[in-house]
């Protein structure tokens, strides 16, 4: 869905699309969301979430996204894995990640993907009703 | 919905659980889809700041 929607709608510059964190499927997840904030520190936040998102294990929190894991995945042309791994191992963003699931917790956000459009709650999350949203709001914004 | 016996039998009491019920429904009806605020940080933040429309999207990675 994000690389639909960056392609025909946000590298046209029409919409911009925010990314946060709702890790609540165990500690993994955290982690995970901690690491891409450790990548964000140097400019890599969506090579390294596209990363993330690439290697999704179907056993949740049986060391797929273990800081090891994590810290291996890091290994790549503009991220510093020294930084990195410091950064991860300090815990340098868990208050990122929380600041997210609070906002989340507040837009009554309660599993993911959740897509809001303006403020406005999508559901379902899929491709198809995400565009047609998109579309209703450019069509709102951009009535010509 | 089953009313309680003590409500049942005390018209008061019935009207002030009628009364509750009411605001309450009032108040979940009124406007459910109201836009909510697009406050927050945006440190992943893809596209031009002054978009008319912006997305956002909570995920998990697992």
């Amino acid at each position: 869905m994000k690389t639909v929607v960056i392609e025909q709608y946000v590298d046209l510059g029409r919409v911009r699309f925010v990314s946060r964190h709702f890790p609540f499927l165990g500690p993994e997840s955290d982690r995970a969301a901690e690491s891409a904030e450790c990548a964000g520190e140097q400019g890599r936040f969506e090579e390294y979430s596209e990363l993330l998102l690439a290697n999704q294990q179907s056993n949740r929190n049986a060391g797929g996204f273990s800081d090891a894991k994590l810290v291996a995945l890091a290994r790549f042309d503009g991220l510093d894995e020294i930084v990195f791994e410091t950064c991860l191992l300090e815990g340098r963003y868990v208050s990122n990640v929380e600041d997210d699931l609070a906002a989340a917790a507040e837009w009554g956000v309660r599993g993911t993907p959740s897509v809001f459009i303006n403020g406005e709650f999508i559901s379902p999350a899929d491709l198809s009703t995400v565009l047609a949203a998109l579309d209703r709001a450019l069509a709102v914004s951009e009535p010509n | 919905m089953k009313i309680p016996l003590a409500l049942a039998s005390r018209p008061r009491a019935r009207i002030n659980f009628a009364m509750a019920f009411l605001i309450l429904l009032a108040a979940t009806a009124c406007n459910p889809e109201s836009p909510l605020p697009l406050e927050g940080p945006d440190r992943h933040a893809l596209g031009p700041a002054d978009a008319s429309v912006t997305l956002v999207a909570f995920d998990d990675y697992q």
